[in-house]
C-alpha cells in the first residue's frame, strides 16, 4: 500500500510524502494564498500546480502531469470557496516517476492542508500483469477514481482492448477502496497524534 | 435574433444548456456529430512528408523532416523520433509571443506518448548503421487555426505525414538507398467534452472546450484498439459512459480513416 | 548552444542527407536556355498567384497567398491595447513577426527566430508601416505574424504581399496597399520572380561578375516605393532597370489582388 507522513514541509500548510514501492514523491500545498493579477479568477481561486522530478530540468513531461492534476484538482477542489485566490500544489520527486504515486500524496497533502474538497480521489496505476500474471507486456493504465468510484482522470500506456480496459477498471475500483481506508487511518494516526501533543 | 445575442454574451453557459436539451448544438451540430474534416497531404517538397488538416475552423499541418545522426549509448539501434507541437502567436489572440506555452508542451509530450504506445513507427526501422548512423525524424507539428480539438487534428496528421516520407540518403558518398517507412498502426484520436455526466459531446470548438467542465481525448488503433485514454479531471464518468464514448469514437474513427486512405490514394 | 527545456529533446548534431549529395550538376545548370527559365518561365512572367483573404477564424485578418511553390500564411491582430505605460505614443504602433516553419526550407529550421528571421521581421515592418495610416490608433498596436510554410524563393516578398492582404481583411485603414517583388539579375540576364534555386546566394558569387538581387516594395496608388532592398553588387544602370522590372511586376500582382479583394467585399455584401 505504501508509507505516508504528514508535514514533512514545516513552512507549508499542508505537506505528505507517500511511498509506494515504485516511487516516492513529497508534495506541499500552499493555500489559499495571494494571486498573480494575470491568473485571477474572480470566481473561484486558481489551482497553480509545480512537478519537480528527481534529478534535471523540467520540460514537456513535467508539463503533461501538471496538467493532469491540475485539471483533477478543478474538478475537486471546493474553488468557489476562496474567489481571487490561488492554491499553490508542489511535488518533488524523489525517485523514478509514478503518476498514481503523485496524485496520491497530492490528495494527502490536500487532506492535510484541509483544502475544502467535493470528493476525496484515490490514484490507482493498473499494468497488464496486473491482470494477467503470465503477461510481460508493460502497458499501463492510471486512473483516478471519486469516492463514488467514478473516473475523474485517467492516462494509459500502451495498447489495450475494450474488454481489458473494463477488468482494469474493476482492478482499479477494489484497490481504490483499500487506499480510501489507507487515507482514513493515515488521518486518525495524524489526529491522534496532534490531540497527544 | 438580437435577444438571442445578448441571452449568449450573458449566459453562454445557459445558452448552450438550452440547446444541449434539445439535443442539438447552438452550430446546428447533433451531439454526436464531428465538424467537416478534410485531409491534405504532401502539400511541401522541402519536408519528406507533411499533411495539412481542418477539422471545422481548426487548421493544422505537420512536416517531417528526416536528418542522420548519431544513436544515443543505450539504444544503439534505435532511431529517434521527435514530436513538437507549435502554438504560434498567428493561430490565436489568446497566445502571445514566445516561448512554447503549457498547452503546447502538454500536446507535444501527449502524442509522443501516444506515438510511442501505438508503435506507430518501429524504431529499428530508422537504424541505418547500428551504434554509428540513425535517422531522426523531426515532426513539426503548426498550428495555424486554433478553435478547439487540437489534438485530433494533430493525431490525424501523423499518419499520412509519415506514409508518404519515402527517404533518399547517401552516407560517405558511397551506399545510396531509398526506403519507405511502414507504418505500424495508425492511431486515430477523438476528443469528447463533458457538459455534465449527460450532456457528452463530440469535437468541441474552442467556444465549447472553454464552457465545458473537461474534455477528455480517446485515441484508437487500426484493430479499433485503446492506445490512449487521456481524461485529465473533468465530469466524473462511469464505466457505461465511458464505453458509450467508446461506441461513437469508433464510428468517428471508421469516417476518419477512409477520408484518410483516400487523401494518401490520391 | 543552450539546450531548449519546453520542447522534447533533440539530438545535438545531426545532419540533412541532402547535404551529403553532391548537386553539382543542378548548381551549374544556366539560369536561361533558349529565352527559357529552368522552370520554363520567360524572364519577365510571374509564376502562378493564389491568394485567399481570410483564412484564420480567430484573426482580425489573415490571408495566404501561393507564388508557384512558396506557400506563406499571415495574421493580423489588433489594433491591441498597449499595456506598458512607457511605450505611450500618438501614433499607433505596428509589430511584425516573420517565422519560417522548420519544414519550409531544404535545411531544417530551428524554432527559435535566427538572425535572418529577426533581420527580415524587422524589414517587413519598414515595407509595411508607410502604408498604414498609424495616426488612425494611438496608443494602440497592430500586431503582424508571417508563417512561411514553403520557400521556394521569393518567399519575403510573398510575405509583404500576404501581410498586406491581412492587413486589408482585418480592415486597418491604410494609403495604399504595399504588393512586393524580387528581380534577380546574374550578370547577363534579369528575371523577375526568382524560384529558390535561381535566387542570389553569397556562396555562388563571383566578386569580379555583377550579381545580384533586388527586392521593391511599391504602392501603386500613390507610385511610390515604400521599401528597397538590394543584396550582391549591381552597376546603378541594372539597379535602374530592375526596378523598373520589379514595378512591372507589382502591378501585375496588385490586380490580382484587386481582384481578390473585389472577391470578399462582394462576400459580406451578399
Amino acid at each position: 500500500m505504501g508509507i505516508c507522513e504528514f508535514g514533512v514541509i514545516t513552512k507549508a500548510d499542508g505537506s505528505a510524502r507517500y511511498i509506494t514501492d515504485k516511487s516516492d514523491a513529497i508534495c506541499a500545498v500552499y493555500g489559499p494564498i495571494e494571486v498573480k493579477l494575470s491568473k485571477e479568477l474572480i470566481d473561484r481561486s486558481s489551482i497553480e500546480v509545480q512537478v519537480y522530478p528527481k534529478s534535471g530540468n523540467t520540460g514537456p513531461p513535467e508539463r503533461l502531469v501538471e496538467t493532469i492534476i491540475r485539471t483533477t484538482l478543478d474538478s475537486v477542489v471546493l474553488t468557489k470557496y476562496y474567489p481571487r485566490s490561488a492554491i499553490s500544489v508542489i511535488v518533488q520527486l524523489k525517485h523514478d516517476f509514478d503518476l498514481s504515486c503523485v496524485l496520491n500524496s497530492v490528495c494527502l497533502a490536500l487532506l492535510d492542508a484541509a483544502i475544502p474538497m467535493k470528493t476525496m480521489f484515490s490514484a490507482i496505476s493498473v499494468s497488464k500483469s496486473d491482470l494477467d500474471n503470465s503477461c510481460l507486456n508493460d502497458s499501463t493504465m492510471n486512473f483516478v477514481l471519486d469516492r463514488n468510484y467514478k473516473v475523474l482522470t485517467s492516462y494509459s500506456n500502451g495498447i489495450w482492448k475494450e474488454d481489458e480496459l473494463k477488468l482494469a477498471l474493476t482492478f482499479a475500483t477494489k484497490k481504490a477502496e483499500s487506499i480510501f481506508e489507507f487515507y482514513k487511518s493515515s488521518i486518525e494516526r495524524k489526529l491522534l497524534k496532534e490531540e497527544r501533543s | 435574433m438580437e435577444s438571442a445575442d445578448q441571452f449568449k454574451a450573458v449566459q453562454p453557459l445557459q445558452y448552450y444548456k438550452r440547446f444541449l436539451d434539445q439535443n442539438i448544438r447552438p452550430d446546428g451540430r447533433r451531439l454526436q456529430e464531428a465538424r467537416t474534416t478534410t485531409v491534405n497531404v504532401n502539400f511541401c517538397t522541402h519536408a519528406n512528408g507533411s499533411a495539412m488538416v481542418r477539422i471545422g475552423n481548426t487548421t493544422v499541418c505537420c512536416g517531417v523532416k528526416a536528418e542522420i545522426t548519431t544513436p544515443s549509448v543505450t539504444q544503439p539501434n534505435d532511431g529517434i523520433i521527435v514530436p513538437n507541437v507549435d502554438l504560434p502567436p498567428l493561430c490565436s489572440s489568446a497566445i502571445q509571443s514566445g516561448p512554447p506555452t503549457d498547452y503546447a508542451q502538454t500536446s507535444t509530450k501527449l502524442i509522443d506518448d501516444i506515438l510511442v504506445s501505438s508503435n506507430l513507427i518501429e524504431k529499428k526501422d530508422l537504424c541505418i548503421v547500428p551504434s554509428k548512423y540513425v535517422w531522426v525524424l523531426y515532426c513539426d507539428i503548426v498550428c495555424l487555426d486554433l478553435d478547439g480539438n487540437l489534438i485530433d487534428a494533430s493525431l490525424l496528421i501523423k499518419l499520412p505525414v509519415v506514409s508518404v516520407n519515402e527517404k533518399t540518403g547517401k552516407l560517405e558518398y558511397d551506399h545510396a538507398k531509398t526506403t519507405s517507412l511502414t507504418l505500424r498502426d495508425e492511431p486515430i484520436a477523438t476528443t469528447f467534452a463533458a457538459f455534465d455526466s449527460d450532456a457528452i459531446i463530440m469535437d468541441p470548438t474552442l467556444e465549447e472546450e472553454n464552457l465545458c467542465n473537461g474534455s477528455f481525448t480517446i485515441t484508437l488503433n487500426k484493430e479499433d484498439d485503446i492506445c490512449s485514454l487521456f481524461k485529465p479531471g473533468g465530469t466524473e464518468l462511469d464505466n457505461q459512459k465511458l464505453q458509450n464514448c467508446l461506441k461513437h469514437c469508433k464510428r468517428r474513427v471508421n469516417s476518419v480513416r477512409s477520408l484518410m486512405q483516400n487523401a494518401v490514394s490520391s | 548552444m543552450p539546450t531548449d527545456t519546453k520542447r522534447l529533446p533533440v539530438p545535438e548534431t545531426s545532419i540533412c542527407p541532402s547535404t551529403l549529395i553532391e548537386d553539382i550538376s543542378a548548381k551549374k545548370l544556366p539560369l536561361i536556355s533558349n529565352n527559357k527559365r529552368r522552370d520554363d518561365r520567360l524572364c519577365t512572367q510571374l509564376r502562378h498567384v493564389y491568394a485567399k483573404l481570410k483564412v484564420i477564424s480567430q484573426a482580425q485578418g489573415s490571408a495566404y497567398i501561393e507564388i508557384g511553390n512558396t506557400k506563406v500564411i499571415c495574421s493580423v491582430y489588433g489594433p491591441r491595447e498597449v499595456k506598458k505605460r512607457d511605450e505611450f505614443s500618438m501614433d499607433g504602433q505596428l509589430c511584425c513577426d516573420f517565422k519560417f516553419a522548420t519544414f519550409s526550407c531544404p535545411q531544417r529550421r530551428s524554432h527559435l527566430s535566427d538572425n535572418e528571421e529577426k533581420e527580415l521581421s524587422q524589414q517587413l515592418l519598414n515595407a509595411l508601416s508607410p502604408a498604414v495610416c498609424l495616426n488612425k490608433f494611438p496608443k494602440a498596436r497592430v500586431e503582424i505574424f508571417a508563417l512561411v510554410l514553403e520557400n521556394d524563393g521569393s518567399a519575403f516578398s510573398a510575405a509583404i504581399n500576404c501581410a498586406s492582404l491581412a492587413l486589408v481583411d482585418a480592415s486597418i485603414e491604410l494609403y495604399d496597399i504595399p504588393v512586393a517583388a524580387c528581380v534577380r539579375y546574374d550578370g547577363v540576364n534579369l528575371i523577375v520572380d526568382p524560384q529558390l534555386n535561381e535566387e542570389y546566394s553569397h556562396q555562388e558569387s563571383n566578386l569580379s561578375e555583377e550579381n545580384g538581387q533586388v527586392l521593391v516594395a511599391y504602392l501603386p496608388v500613390l507610385k511610390q516605393i515604400s521599401a528597397l532592398n538590394h543584396v550582391g553588387c549591381l552597376s546603378s544602370k541594372v539597379l535602374n532597370q530592375s526596378m523598373k522590372l520589379c514595378i512591372e511586376a507589382t502591378q501585375k500582382m496588385h490586380t490580382i489582388f484587386q481582384e481578390c479583394i473585389k472577391e470578399k467585399v462582394k462576400s459580406i455584401m451578399d
